[in-house]
């Protein structure tokens, strides 16, 4: 929830890009976590993750001159254009038979499924802070989906070290978190 | 249990969430732990996703693309809202007093006399004023069913639209006037 001064500073924000569209990647940065995590929610996968959150942007970048505020978060005209952009996804996908296996329970409730998105930014932006080795680890092996055996080959550690490391990082993560996850 | 044990117990869990998506126990609950909240990073971005993503968009529209122009088009003749509303209030004015201005051009480029003009801003004022209003009525109405009829803020956004679009309203009508009375011709 944001304080009426974090909306004001947010409204300013909108519309300095709305007069110079390049300052629209300060909004973009600030978002993008939220917005691939609530994708990756909806859709599962990382590719139908990553063509939701690029439509999601381009749209919300090519009609950001029409937006309006009226003192609510940017991040709710945003999901509103990420919810459709999922819908549409699936939709063509439907049409082309591809549809990929769509994640967690479909009976989950908004509740859940906002909590859920909430963890999964709040972890990513943490991945960030990690230490450098044991962020790479994890990048490699949570975001390009490498094999142990292949983050060991790239950084020039045994695959021990890298379990090792692995180990470090999620151990980093979790006092972080806390014990919510206990 | 050694920390080599452990480690290769989480790895495992990791590899089976990775590629199953199930999240076995291992037996060994403070592996399960960790194991839990990795499995919330299963997805996590790939490293140059959002840097490309990012570049595509702002690049757009420094570089030019099609995006990028009609990114920038529309920037350049959007309005926030104040304006906006000001503008169309202005508008209705100007179409009032557009016999006024009409007839005080004709008068000044010598298509006809002075007195011709002020009798035809007589007579046409009062249709001018109506089409203006009629205008405006519809405009109140598109931006209030645009915004939703809401009891609770119609009040307040109502006082707040009408004074920025009577106000603009006004101030045009009133200069179309005083030009044409600057004329002598009204």
């Amino acid at each position: 929830m944001l304080s009426a001064k974090q909306l004001e500073a947010e409204r300013r924000l909108v519309e300095s890009s709305q007069r110079h569209p390049r300052h629209f990647a300060e909004l973009y940065d600030r978002y993008f976590d939220r917005i691939y995590a609530f994708a990756l929610t909806r859709a599962g996968n990382r590719a139908a993750a990553e063509d939701i959150t690029a439509d999601t942007f381009r749209q919300a970048f090519e009609n950001l001159s029409r937006f309006q505020w009226r003192g609510v978060p940017f991040s709710a005209w945003l999901f509103r254009i990420a919810a459709n952009a999922a819908a549409d996804y699936y939709q063509r996908a439907s049409r082309e038979q591809t549809l990929p296996a769509v994640a967690g329970d479909d009976n989950a409730s908004w509740e859940n499924r906002l909590i859920e998105v909430e963890t999964r930014t709040h972890l990513f932006q943490l991945v960030r802070r990690l230490p450098k080795h044991q962020r790479r680890v994890i990048v490699m092996r949570f975001g390009e989906e490498k094999t142990i055996n292949e983050v060991a080959k790239v950084i020039g550690k045994s695959d021990g070290a890298v379990k090792a490391l692995q180990h470090r990082a999620m151990e980093t993560l979790r006092a972080w978190v806390g014990d919510s996850h206990d | 249990m050694t920390d080599e044990l452990r480690h290769d117990r989480l790895n495992a869990s990791i590899d089976a969430f990775i590629s199953r998506r199930e999240l076995a126990a291992t037996g060994d609950a403070e592996v399960d732990v960790l194991a839990r909240l990795a499995s919330g990073l299963r997805g996590l971005p790939a490293p140059g996703f959002k840097a490309r993503l990012r570049a595509e968009l702002v690049s757009d529209q420094e570089q030019g693309g099609l995006s990028g122009l009609r990114t920038r088009l529309r920037a350049a003749v959007s309005f926030d809202r104040g304006t906006g509303l000001a503008a169309a209030g202005g508008g209705c004015g100007l179409v009032a007093g557009a016999c006024c201005v009409g007839g005080t051009i004709v008068n000044v480029l010598g298509f006809a006399s002075a007195a011709a003009v002020a009798a035809f801003i007589e007579t046409a004022i009062p249709y001018f004023v109506a089409v203006s209003l009629l205008m405006m009525a519809a405009l109140l109405f598109l931006i209030f069913r645009h915004e939703g009829f809401q009891r609770t803020t119609l009040a307040r956004s109502a006082i707040r639209v009408g004074a920025v679009v009577g106000g603009a309203y006004g101030v045009v009508f009133a200069a179309t006037m005083g030009l044409s009375m600057a004329m002598g011709l009204y």
